[in-house]
């Protein structure tokens, strides 16, 4: 059985992750790796051309080589390596996963924020605080959005957990309460 | 007494600063894919094996699958509105349904929703579906009687409360039958009923119900289904469900009896899920684990200790043959689970033997314990008789110069045979398959035309009913057989005044 993508971006991520850490390169080229991940979002073909099998390898070659010649590197020998597997599909997932792991060792957690309201700048860093010792994180990333159906307080969505304490969810536990 | 208001607002504004919003915590996982049946869902890391789930619209899943980027969740209804990306969150508990004395005379599905229209079921005890059996300490020997009301399983293969006996035959054999006359018998016999209906055409149960209902039966049965529209899910963990609502009078020192109807369509129920599941298909397709499936089901039933309570949990699992093949997968595997089993035969139900119970095959490996002295002394060369007599009659058919003693064996052979019918839904108390038993074994019967038994019988059971009660009631209290002689004039006044159906058309 073939494994899926996320199975083998998680053994590519992994290895990838303890070689840049033993090299103290982490910060450095976790910036190059957003990159590359961009270009393959911006081109979602990318991938899939790199390991089309109908395609010429010259073509091919030529396709990867603008993006062998942008990095150095630990990167570089990335790009090489999972071209020459045929895992080029699988890229965005590997960098994903990268990201997963070196969030964790950065203790940096990512959040939705829902509010009723706009929250301001100070409302916002108040939240972080909040979190970041709720969940123990050094640094917390929240992007914010605002939905007025949830009446009022705030939804923190992060990592599989949610955080509800808005009015709607609140009205509809007392409800279930008094009819239950 | 004055108010003071100062010292309650001292308190209320102490209890004001004390007071935290609750926010709501809940585990989330992302719904990847789904489709007949079973989602797979991203997240929900901490997911237990068997936990409930919920979706964003209110349906309830089950955690089946858990691998390593995802889980395999059953959905336990509607799935048609679930789609990609939906959220679906953790509920930390396991699947439960409602038990207790509110269920009975009513009709449930598998959730131990309500589905008879006759309101809500009021009970607040809820069970888990899978609970781990009782083990050897809590257990206790079969040794008390459940009697079915059919002659040929009474005497043949007797049932004690705490056993697990399985019904097998072909389709259209009167499995369900067996059962439902079993269920109708088990009046004023301090029993409760759970009859399980699994993968049943709705019409089927429906007609079902109404016989149980005219009976009188509903009044000690509960009806679990999950017909065949419902999501297999559902066909799979009606059993369980069925067997919850038992536990819960077993537990109370009731004696229960459940039927699971049938348990092919579960596993088939099961073998379609653990498909889609992707886990590995063995022999016949079903999943490795499709013996486990039945034997920690079938296990739950019991007769427990008195420490317990002494009450008693019956099975009479069903499984449908095909052809006859009783070497199949499924039908392996049940007959070595259960303590014994009743088999059904298409042949002589078609000849018109009903119920069709083939007396070589079927056994009890621990009814005889059970079964009523007076029931063991008429009942014991029964099935030596038969056996003898079927031998003879194949070979009999060749030729016609018999001698003397083999004449008899056949005689009586065929006049066992008619005895052992019986009509349908007409239980029979045991003292009068005892009476009927005891005029076949003890030469009575003999010298009736095969055509005339069943007036005999009738004629018998009336006469006595009307001037020999104390000998019937004798059996019924002592469990004993009678004097001989006091039973020997009683039945011989009754053949002697009997008319044959020829002797009385031709006056």
């Amino acid at each position: 059985m073939s494994l899926d993508k996320v199975t083998v971006a998680k053994r590519y991520s992994k290895a990838l992750f303890e070689l840049l850490d033993s090299q103290d390169q982490l910060d450095a080229s976790f910036e190059e790796l957003k990159q590359l991940r961009k270009v393959f979002q911006d081109n979602p073909q990318l991938g899939t051309a790199l390991t089309d099998n109908s395609l010429a390898p010259a073509k091919r070659e030529a396709l990867v080589k603008p993006l062998l010649d942008a990095t150095t590197g630990t990167v570089h020998n990335l790009i090489h390596m999972v071209y020459d597997y045929g895992r080029m599909d699988a890229m965005v997932e590997i960098i994903d996963q990268f990201q997963a792991l070196y969030d964790t060792k950065n203790a940096t957690v990512y959040a939705d924020v829902t509010s009723a309201v706009a929250l301001d700048d100070s409302q916002l860093d108040q939240l972080k605080a909040g979190y970041a010792k709720r969940v123990g994180a050094k640094q917390v990333v929240l992007s914010s959005k605002v939905d007025a159906d949830i009446i009022g307080g705030v939804i923190i969505k992060s990592e599989g957990t949610i955080y509800d304490g808005s009015i709607k969810t609140k009205i509809n536990r007392v409800r279930q309460a008094l009819l239950g | 007494m004055s108010i003071k208001a100062e010292e309650i607002s001292a308190l209320i504004k102490q209890q004001l600063a004390n007071y935290q919003d609750e926010i709501s915590v809940e585990e989330t996982g992302t719904v990847t894919y789904v489709g007949d049946g079973i989602a797979r869902a991203h997240g929900l890391e901490n997911a237990l094996s068997g936990e409930l789930l919920e979706f964003d619209n209110g349906v309830y899943g089950m955690v089946q699958n858990l691998e390593s980027n995802d889980v395999g969740i059953v959905i336990l209804g509607d799935f048609t509105k679930i789609t990609e990306g939906d959220t679906v969150k953790r509920t930390g508990r396991i699947m439960e349904v409602p038990v207790g004395d509110a269920l009975i005379g009513r009709v449930v599905n598998s959730l131990g929703q309500p589905v008879d229209g006759k309101g809500e079921i009021k009970t607040d005890k809820t069970r888990p579906i899978e609970r781990k059996a009782p083990g050897v300490m809590e257990r206790k020997s079969v040794f008390e009687p459940l009697q079915t009301g059919m002659k040929a399983i009474d005497s043949l293969v007797p049932i004690g409360r705490g056993q697990r006996e399985l019904i097998i035959g072909d389709r259209k054999t009167g499995k369900t039958t067996v059962a439902i006359d079993t269920i109708i018998n088990q009046k004023d016999q301090n029993m409760i009923c759970v009859y399980v209906a699994i993968g049943q055409k709705e019409s089927t149960v429906r007609s079902s119900v109404e016989t149980l209902r005219k009976y009188g039966a509903m009044d000690y049965t509960i009806v679990v289904t999950a017909g065949p529209s419902e999501p297999a899910p559902l066909l799979y963990i009606a059993p369980y469900a069925g067997a919850a609502m038992g536990e819960e009078f077993m537990f109370n020192g009731k004696h229960v009896l459940i039927v699971y109807d049938d348990l092919s369509k579960q596993a088939d129920a099961y073998r379609e899920l653990s498909l889609i599941l992707r886990r590995p298909p063995g022999r016949e397709a079903y999943p490795g684990d499709i013996f486990y499936t039945h034997s920690r089901l079938l296990e739950r039933a019991a007769k427990l200790s008195d420490d317990l309570g002494g009450g008693s949990m019956t099975a009479l699992p069903i499984i449908e043959t095909k052809a006859g093949d009783v070497s199949a997968y499924i039908p392996t595997n049940v007959i070595s689970i259960t303590d014994g089993q009743i088999f059904l035969d298409s042949d002589s139900f078609y000849s018109g033997v009903r119920p069709a119970i083939d007396a070589g095959t079927s056994v009890s490996r621990v009814g005889g314990d059970a079964q009523v002295k007076a029931m063991k002394k008429v009942a014991g060369t029964l099935r030596l008789d038969l056996a003898s007599y079927h031998e003879l009659e194949s070979f009999a058919q060749f030729g016609s110069d018999l001698d003397e003693a083999t004449q008899a064996k056949l005689n009586r052979g065929a006049r066992t045979v008619e005895v052992l019918k019986q009509g349908l839904h007409s239980p029979l108390s045991v003292s009068k398959q005892v009476l009927i038993l005891y005029a076949l074994t003890h030469g009575f019967l003999d010298k009736i035309e095969l055509d005339d038994i069943a007036k005999f019988e009738s004629g018998l059971f009336d006469s006595f009913d009307a001037s020999h009660a104390d000998l019937l009631k004798e059996i019924d209290t002592t469990g004993q057989l009678p004097d001989t002689d006091k039973m020997d004039a009683a039945v011989s006044e009754f053949a002697q005044t009997f008319q044959p159906a020829e002797a009385a058309a031709k006056e």
